[in-house]
């Protein structure tokens, strides 16, 4: 039967009806979250990066000292010209931009060497104890990246910087040469060693999520075990082995801490260092082209990242449940492999640990005697004479509101990432492929790219004064928590996606259809349903956090000082030991939280949290 | 991908444009000098027109601060103000700032004691100021360069100094108060060279024998120490003498007095030691470590010579490490860093702020940074005991100059970090 | 109950794909109408726009009288205000509740009593035969059970109009069976206006009222499953109905009522057509003769595929090949010669450039 047609619309019936649709749209709720979430990044990214950009091409006031007729706020190059020309461009930016290079390559590579060894030890060998090495892989990276640095010092330190010997000193009687100290080689071997637990994590999923049956055809025609490795196993791993270089690469190139500790002693600058030597010098202009020179790099990775990985992510074999059919054996080799292995790893996490407690129990640094031994800095009285009159860490009042502080930072960045997180997984997923799902995801993962330490430089530029309805934030622990949550969007984004893609479109559909709004579907089908992801994620936030430095070093004031920059505060007032003992206490503290919440969350797990 | 890259492209236009328009950072209009009040005469004369005032001047002028400082100082109002005020808000950049807090509260028991130990004081005041937010009332740092060079100009300190307390080396450039000075100087280890500091001249600093012996903190990333050998720079004629009495010659003949690879030139004898001293690759330590590093623990290898403050000598007294200044240096014994007491602009408690700086600035206020080294800037506060007296101390050391430190100190780095790339 | 649902010229695009292309339909009430046809054709998209999980890019939609949809007035109501129920493919139940809060969601939604409440799932698991499940999660249930968990839910709040999305399609083919038969009996009951969409022509054979044959977004044919079977009203139609597939024979009209298809000429009614033509054949509707018959053409037996009741026979004759299906286990052998018989009240006419149907 013929359906008449519909009556034509006059032009205001269609204004009106395009007005309906667009209130409709503009209600719906994942617009309304997308927008939220848009204005949200836009003051917690975009307007950073753009204040960034910004000083960088106008005159500050520091400037007028070397070029008088310079007026204050009026545009420039000159920052660009200075820091990318001559000789001072050579030393400011070249030559640390090189050794960050260099120590990203080195680490990212070592790291892929030790993580991807111990990766296909324990998913394809028959090696014993495969589980625990599993287990302990993932330690290293609980613990702060600067840790190793630390223990590294306090094991390997000589005389180039003066001061007492190390341990190595102590125990050979002669003093390791400098290359083995500082610079490049232990900035690498430690960032490689922090680093390898992403590597192994990574390609033990792909390693598990092959599908044998594309092995053993190459078997079946005859191929042997090093082509079929070749031909193979690796360009199926390709994709996951270079998700890993991607993001060890960007972090290292970040790095504070690490070169930090090991690098300065003997003016090795990264882009990181000079990025803090240049603000303490006062130079902003400087300190901001560097920190886009950083910003630039870390885009250039992911680019190329893409463009190599791009097309082959459909090389996830469908269907592949991957039973490791082929398990190759290690013969006799197989106690000797687990031997090794299990003693790098507790090596890799008691060492320094060791070292550090060892440092701590010395009333003099240096002094290797039994007569030293002391818990001064533990649980010791005032005393002017050491560590500048303050009391032992634990008896300290200062110490404990610090540590009170970091923790209320984790856990509150924890839940709002957590929260963001779940928001903006529904905004993207539900408008997967409009614009402004787009827009969303890319504006999310921004903060990515910018390096730890710039963010907290230009956090500092950006709030110190009132911006619209927000007050002036400088030195609140709102800031801290802003800067925190701003930093880990792109992670709550792609953890949130991904709980909502595991949710399913069709349960809330369901929900839809039964009747029930928004509040409803979220508070009864959605969050429920996310919790377990939710938890991971709050989990691997609350680690991140906890030991995070470069982050934060700009931002924090003795109200509001957080355990890890109090330990470089400890440090370069000459404390060492007491910023040890901090450090200990922070390990401490990162382990029982990793524990108590993977209690609590019931399927959530640092794995997950890591997005695999 | 590709709209990501749209999407930075954009910002950074955006901010070229946007700066292009230039809005410049937010400064008050300085008036060229404060006006002192003039006194206008009664007879009729055409009416004087008075100088506008700033927002900044007009506050300062309301509350008795700077150069609207009245001639006598009525404490009593002034205590009974800051009793109304209820608090203070010291920011200082020395943890010893606690151990004012039992004198002030024996004081001034109704006025509240907050804030402290801070650091980045010039940060943080900075970011009050612009953003109108002031929390701190009191700044109580070194940093000289930074108060003259940017915070006065941009009237965001007011100077205020009790008139019963005489301060000599004040001056109408420099009318900050001054809390105390800290002498820096080279130390040697007294264990070892028993007959006392085997240098004399400043010079000998720059033997390339004594490289990998020198400890200093890195002027590239510390701006204080920057300071100091910008300081050096600044006493060109007095390096000058030096470097003619201890090789005989002028200084024009060094050949490091050349204008080198990169082109940079040496105006004086000071730059020409900067230059040396760069060339001669000082270790770079932390502050306390060179106490340490100077002195060594192991007899066998030879210890160098520190750059490190005076009163270090007493933080090493744990153990049988002996520090002790070098005090025969030609052209000088060291540079005295000098602390501040100034009233932040548009400070909440600006009475109690006056209150803390009267303490600050008595023997009490002074005590707990009395040590060898360390030289208070009034005559009337005793010294330690055993330490040389006042005027023997400024003729024998450099004041810093904080507006000279703040004009050069970036050239001074720059040329520090291309030097250490030259050769000998 | 009596809803009639009626669809307007209804056009979905995603993108630069069309989903829908101006697609009318009346859904007469208490009618079990289903849409068919190939993956991409519309179907889907058709039943969640009805429901309110997609909006249309133009047209207008009434469920009963009330309008949920019109483009051209803007309006469009979301699904939980449209009456309507929805059984999805992947049933849909929330994994995170039992099966007594999964039925009871709508109802909470709609702050029914307690009793009443229990009452109602009682009722709808008796309905669909799973009493006593009302403590499991889902989890704890074979496919089939949570399918008819998932229609428990549906008749729980006793919507106007049941909507369901291949429904059977992940259950195994005797599971199908046995639910096809229960869906129908819960429609009969019921009386509710059904879409059922689903891609398998048996299913919408056996189940509809009336079967809405889609394909590439535009309505083909919209009629009783017995008139889209002997009566498809195009070649796309007639391709996708019937198991063993229909023969279409190329061929061009030769005289009154006669189409030459190269190899011999068929008696057929060619009413108004010229040319090209192509004829089309149920496998059943041929005969076959083990002799040489009068009026029947020889063929050669090329495969035979006995299966229990019915056998399917492949004749050839040079490049023509067609399917034939007689009742019982056949005795012919392969090549044995057999002599295939047409009878023109069977055979469909259809015009090669437009494919439609000209004569029956």
């Amino acid at each position: 039967m013929a359906v008449p047609a519909i009556a034509a619309q006059t032009s205001s019936q269609r204004l009106l009806a395009s007005t309906r649709r667009f209130s409709r749209w503009l209600t719906s709720t994942r617009v309304v979250l997308s927008l939220a979430m848009l204005a949200v990044m836009f003051v917690m990214v975009v307007i950073p990066l753009y204040k960034l950009v910004e000083i960088t091409v106008t005159w500050q006031a520091h400037d007028l000292t070397r070029v008088p007729t310079a007026v204050e706020g009026e545009f420039t190059t000159f920052h660009w010209v200075r820091m990318l020309t001559g000789i001072i461009g050579k030393i400011y930016t070249y030559t640390p931009l090189q050794h960050s290079m260099t120590i990203a390559v080195g680490s990212t590579l070592l790291a892929l060497v030790i993580g991807g060894s111990l990766a296909w030890l324990v998913v394809r060998t028959d090696m014993p104890g495969r589980k625990l090495v599993n287990q302990l892989a993932v330690l290293p990276y609980i613990m702060p990246s600067w840790t190793l640095a630390q223990a590294w010092l306090v094991f390997f330190k000589n005389r180039t910087t003066g001061g007492t010997p190390g341990v190595f000193e102590f125990l050979v009687g002669q003093a390791p040469p400098s290359w083995l100290s500082y610079g490049p080689v232990p900035i690498i071997i430690c960032s490689a060693l922090h680093y390898y637990t992403f590597f192994f994590l990574f390609v033990s999923a792909a390693l598990i999520s092959i599908d044998s049956n594309l092995e053993e055809a190459g078997d079946l025609m005859g191929a042997s075990r090093w082509r079929i490795l070749r031909k193979i196993t690796m360009p199926l791993v390709l994709p996951a082995i270079l998700s890993g270089v991607i993001m060890t690469f960007s972090k290292v190139m970040g790095t504070f801490g690490g070169p930090n500790i090991l690098g300065l002693p003997i003016r090795y600058y990264t882009l990181a260092t000079m990025i803090r030597g240049s603000l303490a010098a006062g130079e902003g202009g400087d300190a901001f082209v560097l920190a886009i020179v950083l910003i630039l790099l870390a885009i250039t990775t992911i680019y190329i990242n893409q463009r190599l990985v791009g097309t082959r992510r459909s090389y996830e074999t469908i269907g592949g449940r991957g039973f490791v059919a082929q398990a190759s054996k290690l013969g006799k080799y197989k106690r000797a492999f687990q031997i090794a292995v299990i003693i790098f790893q507790i090596l890799v996490i008691a060492v320094p640990i060791g070292l550090l407690l060892w440092n701590t129990l010395m009333l003099i640094d240096g002094n290797y005697s039994l007569s030293n031994f002391t818990l001064q800095h533990w649980i010791g009285a005032a005393n002017t004479h050491y560590n500048s009159g303050e009391p032992g860490v634990l008896l300290n009042p200062k110490i404990w509101q610090t540590a009170w502080n970091s923790i209320k930072l984790s856990l509150f960045t924890a839940f709002f990432t957590a929260l963001l997180g779940i928001i903006l997984g529904y905004a993207i997923v539900k408008g997967r492929g409009t614009r402004l799902s787009k827009l969303v995801e890319q504006l999310a993962y921004i903060p990515y790219v910018i390096p730890g330490i710039a963010f907290g430089a230009v956090y500092i530029a950006m709030f110190a004064r009132k911006l619209g309805p927000i007050p002036p934030l400088y030195g609140t622990f709102a800031l801290l928590v802003i800067v925190s949550v701003s930093k880990h969007l792109p992670y709550s984004s792609r953890s949130g996606v991904s709980a909502m893609m595991q949710v399913g479109h069709e349960l809330e559909e369901a929900g839809m259809v039964a009747g029930a709004n928004v509040w409803q579907r979220f508070s009864r089908i959605i969050f429920p349903l996310t919790k377990s992801g939710f938890m991971s994620g709050f989990l691997m936030t609350f680690i991140t956090t906890m030991r995070e430095l470069s982050l934060i070093i700009l931002l924090v004031t003795p109200a509001t000082q957080l355990l890890a920059s109090q330990t470089m505060f400890y440090t370069e007032n000459g404390d060492a030991q007491m910023a040890n003992v901090v450090i200990l206490i922070l390990i401490a503290i990162v382990v029982a939280g990793n524990f108590i919440i993977g209690r609590f969350s019931r399927g959530g797990s640092l794995r997950k949290g890591l997005g695999m | 991908m590709k709209t990501f890259v749209k999407l930075m492209t954009l910002i950074v236009l955006f901010s070229l444009v946007v700066s292009c328009g230039g809005t410049p950072a937010v400064a008050p209009v300085a008036t060229q000098a404060p006006a002192v009040p003039v006194l206008l005469p009664t007879t009729t004369l055409a009416p004087v027109a008075e100088p506008v005032l700033s927002a900044n001047e007009q506050w300062a002028k309301d509350n008795g601060l700077g150069p609207y400082q009245p001639a006598t100082d009525d404490w009593a109002a002034i205590e009974a103000a800051a009793k109304r005020e209820g608090t203070i808000c010291v920011y200082a950049n020395s943890s010893k700032i606690t151990k004012l807090q039992k004198p002030w509260e024996a004081l001034y028991p109704d006025i509240k004691w907050d804030c402290g130990d801070t650091d980045s004081i010039d940060v943080k005041m900075r970011a009050e100021q612009e953003a109108g937010n002031v929390v701190g009332d009191v700044w109580f740092n070194s940093d000289g360069h930074i108060l003259y060079g940017e915070f006065v100009p941009n009237q965001w300190l007011w100077s205020f100094v009790p008139r019963d307390v005489v301060m000599p080396e004040l001056t109408a450039e420099q009318p900050f108060a001054v809390a105390r000075h800290a002498i820096d100087v080279w130390g040697y280890n007294a264990e070892i060279n028993k007959n006392g500091c085997p240098l004399k001249n400043w010079w000998q600093l720059t033997d390339p024998a004594l490289e990998g012996k020198l400890y200093t903190e890195d002027p590239m990333t510390d701006v204080s120490t920057m300071a100091k050998w910008a300081t050096v720079a600044e006493h060109g004629d007095e390096m000058a003498t030096a470097y003619k009495t201890l090789y005989g010659k002028d200084w024009t003949t060094d050949p490091a007095a050349q204008k080198d690879a990169f082109g940079q030139e040496v105006p004086n004898a000071g730059w020409l030691w900067v230059k040396k001293m760069a060339q001669n690759h000082p270790v770079v330590v932390d502050e306390i470590d060179i106490a340490y590093a100077s002195v060594g623990m192991d007899p066998k290898v030879e210890p160098g010579y520190g750059w490190t403050g005076w009163n270090s000598v007493e933080d090493t007294a744990a153990g049988d490490i002996v520090m002790a200044p070098c005090l025969e240096m030609a052209p000088t014994i060291g540079m005295a860093k000098t602390s501040y007491l100034a009233v932040a602009n548009k400070a909440p408690h600006p009475n109690a702020a006056k209150l803390f700086i009267k303490l600050a600035l008595s023997p009490d206020g002074y005590a707990p940074w009395a040590a060898i080294g360390t030289y208070p800037a009034t005559a009337s506060i005793p010294l330690e005991e055993g330490e040389m007296p006042f005027d023997e101390m400024l003729s024998k050391t450099w004041l810093m100059n904080p507006i000279y430190d703040w004009e050069n100190a970036a050239k001074v780095r720059d040329f520090w970090a291309i030097s250490l790339l030259t050769p000998k | 109950m009596s809803t009639t649902i009626t669809i307007k010229h209804l056009s979905k695009h995603f993108g630069t794909v069309v989903a829908l292309d101006d697609v009318s339909l009346v859904i007469e009430p208490e009618t079990f109408v289903t849409l068919l046809g190939p993956s991409g054709c519309g179907k889907t998209t058709l039943l969640r726009c009805v429901a309110g999980l997609e909006d249309p890019d133009g047209g207008e939609i009434y469920v009963g009288n009330k309008l949920v949809f019109s483009h051209p007035q803007g309006i469009s109501l979301p699904p939980g205000q449209r009456e309507l129920g929805l059984v999805f493919q992947n049933y849909a139940l929330w994994p995170h509740m039992k099966v007594d809060k999964n039925i009871t969601f709508a109802l909470e939604i709609q702050k029914m009593p307690k009793v009443e409440m229990q009452k109602r799932v009682k009722e709808s698991l008796q309905e669909v035969q799973m009493e006593g499940y009302e403590d499991r999660y889902p989890r704890e249930m074979s496919g089939g059970q949570q399918q008819r968990i998932a229609l428990a839910r549906m008749l729980a709040y006793r919507p106007k109009v049941f909507l369901m999305d291949e429904p059977l399609s992940n259950l195994d083919a005797r599971l199908r069976m046995d639910m096809r038969v229960e869906l129908k009996r819960l429609h009969h009951i019921s009386g509710a206006t059904t879409i059922y969409v689903t891609h398998d022509q048996v299913e919408a054979l056996t189940m509809s009222t009336t079967i809405a044959v889609m394909k590439e977004g535009r309505l083909q044919q919209f009629d009783t499953p017995d008139k889209i079977y002997h009566f498809p009203s195009n070649l796309f139609v007639a391709d996708f109905i019937g198991n063993p597939k229909v023969n279409l024979l190329d061929g061009v009209v030769s005289g009154k009522n006669s189409v030459d298809l190269g190899k011999f000429k068929i008696p057929i009614n060619t009413s108004y057509a010229t040319g090209k033509v192509v004829v089309g054949i149920r496998p059943e509707d041929i005969t076959i003769f083990e002799r040489p018959e009068p009026g029947a053409v020889e063929f050669s037996a090329y495969s035979v595929l006995p299966a229990g009741a019915d056998s399917t026979i492949i004749a050839r004759l040079g490049e023509m090949e067609l399917t034939i299906r007689v009742m019982g286990i056949s005795k012919i052998r392969m090549d044995e010669k057999i002599w295939l018989k047409f009878d023109p009240q069977t055979l469909n006419l259809y015009d090669k450039e437009s494919g439609l149907l000209i004569a029956s």
